[in-house]
């Protein structure tokens, strides 16, 4: 009989530990959850801390309240203008309403999946409608803006066009659509570079072409500087001389005066000393004329 | 009284009277103090048998509720009780401060030092180091001997980027960040993993950034480095900011801004030309500034000469002036004397030193005199020596004088 009593005392117990830990949850700051009865949707509890719930019967489904990450392949898109871009763009997202969220998708993995499929046609779409320019500019925002609003639109049940998103959206609200990488696809890099050296080419004969340019201006200033500093100099140097000239005949006239003929007389004599010189000259002299009047014939009158 | 499931002599006191024997010795042998350590919790590893004797003994056995297991079982409790408590105790380090969660909500901050919190799984504590700053780098790793080929192709794809004006250059930068230490909180419960949206946060936001900005402006200056960095870590903040990260960016800096290895040596080109057009400037400037200067200083010697040449001439003219103006006056006095004599005297000079030939040519008629003439050193006597025609000027005067 102690034996039954036994059992029974411990069954109880057991029950009691089931009931004690059954009835009692915590929810971290970083959760929000659902209790389910059944499968039933029973209640939403979004405060963090200690929590009730009927044992046994009741479970708690616990979401994520953090502001989560998806990242999206990259994809090839086409602009408006007929450019190829690849464009690679991370979504932040939050779990807003969770029965909705309970009710469409349930976890994360299948969220994902139906993300991505939003998030690339909505991409596409609105790169479809931008300029590559436009991507690649102030208005890059603007772009990443338009994304995530279409993509809201979906999640938020707020456009159910073509059965993308379920009615009533998936209980998610998207914070924030960035766009990672615009880059052009391989074979433009190609071009680009191609381009890039052309320019760079024409950019460095430009700098020599205006070096030489600058460099032949100086020059010729410079020399043609030279050639009027030597004429000036020059000219003046002749009126210079001129005015030496003028003045000498001046002074020579005044002192000759009134006697041309002895003035011829004097200025030959000193003539003679200076061109007549021992080394140059040889005279063949006549006796009876000149120097030598008086020689040949005895003194006296001739 | 009774032989339970074990037999043998039990006694009175059960299966803890007994110290040695029995249950004291089974699978659970940790002696008589420990039998009632855990009263609410199953513990695994204590045999089925313990509890289930502890309760024959409570319930079996009304008789044996007497003060020494009671003792032992409240002893037990009271230390695990203790231990349990004190695991409570935890270190703030200096850099750090304690984010507080009681069954999960969070209840406030502390700071550093020896704290105190109610045990798990009442309480707990995260400790955050909100003074250190931390680095992440993008576009390059420092220290980094990689040569992985997946890593590489990654790297590269992360440092290039397009310019505004469709060109691409590679860009490295790192982000300086800490925890927001007026709410540290956020940066644990506002983001699943709030450090790991840096990186791509940043990397967008360094790629809007140089979207923005044509090549030129990318590479060349300094300021609009500056601007770049600036820009960047507000484009960061703010993104954080929205997501309520709880993260503080400090500071991002450009390392890297340079055209893509690809076309790197087209660049080069380009200073270098740039360069020499300055050098070729250079050495004009440098060919002007030796001309100029030479040309006046020849234009001031040219003029020197010419102003010397005019005092020359005029004083020298001014002096024959005189010396003639001197000799005029003696020759007033004494015309056909004065004449005479500086005739004479200015022969008796010349005539001096020079080679004399007296030739009477009145007594010579008939015959022509023939005599080689010494060969002079001048060119004009020289032609003539050569050529007996040529009759010497020098013979003309000689002879014409009267």
């Amino acid at each position: 009989m102690t034996e039954t009593r036994l059992f029974t005392s411990v069954g109880a117990l057991v029950l009691a530990f089931m009931i004690l830990f059954g009835s009692v949850y915590s929810l971290d700051q970083t959760e929000q959850a659902l209790v389910l009865q059944f499968g039933e949707i029973k209640r939403v509890v979004k405060k963090p801390g200690l929590h009730l719930k009927l044992p046994l019967v009741q479970e708690v489904q616990r979401f994520d309240r953090r502001l989560l990450d998806f990242n999206a392949e990259p994809r090839e898109l086409i602009t408006i203008d007929s450019e190829r871009i690849i464009v690679d763009a991370f979504v932040r997202y939050r779990i807003v309403n969770p029965v909705q969220y309970y009710n469409t998708v349930r976890n994360e993995e299948t969220m994902h999946s139906r993300l991505g499929a939003i998030l690339e046609s909505s991409i596409r779409q609105v790169i479809a409608s931008v300029p590559l320019s436009t991507v690649l500019s102030q208005d890059r925002n603007r772009v990443m803006g338009q994304i995530k609003n279409e993509v809201n639109a979906l999640v938020r049940g707020q456009n159910t066009e073509e059965g993308k998103a379920p009615k009533g959206g998936f209980g998610i609200e998207i914070v924030d659509v960035r766009i990672m990488r615009s880059d052009l696809p391989p074979e433009n890099s190609e071009a680009i570079y191609g381009r890039m050296r052309t320019e760079r080419e024409r950019e460095a004969r430009e700098f020599r072409a205006r070096g030489k340019e600058e460099a032949l201006k100086i020059r010729a200033d410079a020399d043609r500087e030279q050639v009027v500093t030597l004429a000036e100099a020059n000219k003046k140097a002749e009126i210079m001389r001129g005015e030496g000239d003028a003045q000498a005949a001046k002074i020579y006239n005044a002192a000759i005066g009134g006697d041309p003929q002895f003035f011829e007389l004097w200025r030959s004599l000193q003539a003679y000393r200076t061109t007549l010189k021992a080394g140059n000259t040889t005279m063949v002299l006549s006796p009876g004329s000149g120097f030598l009047k008086s020689f040949g014939g005895a003194p006296g009158k001739p | 009284m009774t032989n339970g499931p074990w037999g043998g002599n039990q006694g009175g006191n059960g299966p803890w009277g007994n110290g040695g024997g029995g249950p004291g010795k089974g699978p659970s042998p940790k002696g008589p103090g420990n039998g009632g350590k855990q009263p609410f919790r199953p513990d695994g590893k204590d045999p089925l048998d313990d509890v289930l004797a502890r309760l024959k003994n409570l319930f079996g056995d009304r008789m044996n509720l007497e003060e020494r297991p009671s003792r032992a079982v409240t002893l037990g409790a009271v230390a695990i009780g203790i231990l349990w408590l004190a695991s409570g105790f935890y270190v703030v380090d200096s850099k750090e401060v304690g984010v507080v969660q009681r069954f999960g909500r969070f209840v406030g901050l502390t700071t550093p030092g020896l704290r105190y919190h109610f045990p798990s799984p009442i309480e707990s504590v995260t400790k955050l180091g909100v003074l250190s700053v931390n680095t992440v780098e993008i576009g390059f790793r420092s220290g980094m001997i990689n040569t992985n080929a997946r890593g590489d192709n990654q790297l590269k794809r992360e440092k290039l980027m397009l310019t505004g004006d469709q060109n691409i250059v590679e860009i490295g930068f790192d982000v300086q960040w800490k925890i927001d230490s007026d709410h540290p909180e956020q940066f644990l419960f506002n983001v699943r993993d709030a450090e790991g949206s840096i990186r791509p946060v940043a990397e967008s936001a360094m790629r809007e950034v140089i979207a923005r900005r044509p090549i030129g402006s990318v590479l060349a200056k300094q300021e609009e480095k500056l601007k770049i960095e600036v820009e960047t870590r507000d484009l960061i903040q703010t993104t954080l900011d929205a997501y309520g990260a709880g993260i503080h960016i400090e500071k991002v800096n450009l390392l890297k801004s340079d055209p893509p290895s690809d076309v790197i040596d087209a660049f080069r080109a380009v200073k270098t030309a740039e360069q020499d057009k300055e050098t070729i400037q250079n050495r004009a400037r440098t060919y002007a500034n030796g001309v100029v200067p030479e040309a006046r200083g020849e234009a001031e010697r040219i003029l020197r000469e010419a102003e010397g040449y005019k005092q020359a001439v005029v004083a020298e003219a001014e002096g024959n002036a005189a010396r003639f103006r001197s000799v005029v006056e003696q020759y007033h006095n004494a015309p056909d004397a004065t004449a005479k004599r500086l005739y004479i005297e200015t022969m008796e000079d010349v005539l001096r030193d020079v080679p004399k030939v007296v030739l009477d040519s009145k007594s010579t008629s008939g015959a022509v005199p023939y005599f080689p003439l010494p060969v002079p050193a001048t060119p004009a006597a020289a032609h003539a020596a050569e050529d007996p025609d040529t009759i010497p000027a020098n013979n003309h005067h000689a002879g014409a004088r009267p």
